[in-house]
């Protein structure tokens, strides 16, 4: 059962994109957080306040590289919020939005919270090579 | 250049409405570095900046897109032989919008620009979530818009280095037709 509270997508929550197209996720979260992850299995400890967790589960469909299309309200498994040392996920509200970096020319798809003020990239899965 | 292949040089552009990301392959002619962003070769045997062809292509296709489609940035790519790998070689980014207000049809609509190039071969362009107005009948050339007469002036004239993919610079326009994509509309669960 996937966990998550309210949930916003730019261009919209249908907007639906090959998968291949998506170079990354970002992440917006505040400074110093620490971020680990299995796959697509994120696990986010909050910079200033350690016992406050997220943790972030993709589907692992999306994660792996393919030429399938998913829409930007389909990926997420679960987004929710743990204080140690109670077990209880508390579903958090997020916004997901598809964009265009312009720095590296890649489209990526950037989960953030309110009053997010740091990016953390992570690139996805690419075609393997080599590919014939 | 070989039939079929994308050899030398071709320019990808990133674009997306809000439906889908798209992403619209253009062959043109060598590309070669030096600038900015490098220079392509031109038909009258010249050079142009990379980014002002590509610009000045773009920006005459944004009267055929809703303002909600945006025209992210585009990748130069080269090929060293007809089997070889694509290589990126230059980016940009466009950040440009469409300005048309058309009407309905907008959603999973795919428009095809048809030219016939100096040697022959036929030259394609492929809008996608294009508005329609309401018509799929397809433009001949007595009915072109001035924006479309202006687009085409562009993506023929000899200063420029598009090309085809089976060699020829674009030269004479044949036809734009209209159709729905079945795939988008597939991706867009609209079936």
């Amino acid at each position: 059962m996937a966990v998550y509270g309210s949930m916003v997508c730019h261009p919209a929550g249908q907007f639906s994109f090959p998968r291949a197209y998506a170079a990354r996720v970002v992440f917006g979260f505040g400074a110093g957080a620490i971020i680990t992850h299995t796959d697509g299995d994120f696990f986010i400890t909050d910079g200033t306040n350690p016992i406050v967790h997220v943790v972030c589960n993709l589907k692992d469909n999306f994660w792996a590289y393919s030429s399938n299309g998913y829409s930007l309200d389909w990926i997420l498994k679960d987004w929710y919020l743990l204080t140690d040392p109670s077990p209880t996920p508390i579903p958090l509200n997020l916004t997901i939005d598809w964009q265009y970096d312009t720095t590296d020319f890649v489209w990526e798809i950037f989960f953030w919270i309110s009053g997010w003020t740091n990016r953390y990239v992570f690139d996805l899965p690419g075609e393997w090579q080599p590919h014939t | 250049m070989t039939e079929g292949s994308l050899y030398p040089s071709f320019v990808e552009i990133d674009y997306h409405s809000a439906y889908a990301p798209h992403k619209m392959t253009i062959p043109t002619k060598q590309w070669n570095s030096g600038g900015d962003y490098g220079d392509f070769e031109t038909w009258a045997a010249g050079a142009i900046p990379a980014d002002e062809m590509v610009e000045a292509l773009v920006t005459l296709m944004l009267p055929f897109f809703r303002s909600d489609v945006s025209f992210d940035g585009f990748t130069v790519f080269t090929m060293a032989s007809v089997d070889a790998p694509a290589i990126p070689r230059t980016a940009k980014v466009l950040g440009l919008d469409g300005t048309s207000t058309g009407t309905a049809p907008w959603k999973a609509t795919q428009a095809t620009w048809s030219a016939k190039t100096t040697s022959g071969s036929l030259a394609k362009i492929v809008m996608l979530d294009v508005a329609l107005s309401g018509s799929f009948e397809r433009l001949t050339f007595s009915s072109l818009t001035p924006a479309a007469t202006a687009f085409l002036d562009e993506w023929f004239a000899d200063t420029n280095g598009w090309s085809a993919r089976i060699d020829g610079k674009p030269d004479f326009f044949l036809q734009i037709a209209y159709t729905m994509n079945e795939k988008l509309r597939r991706e867009y669960h609209m079936t």
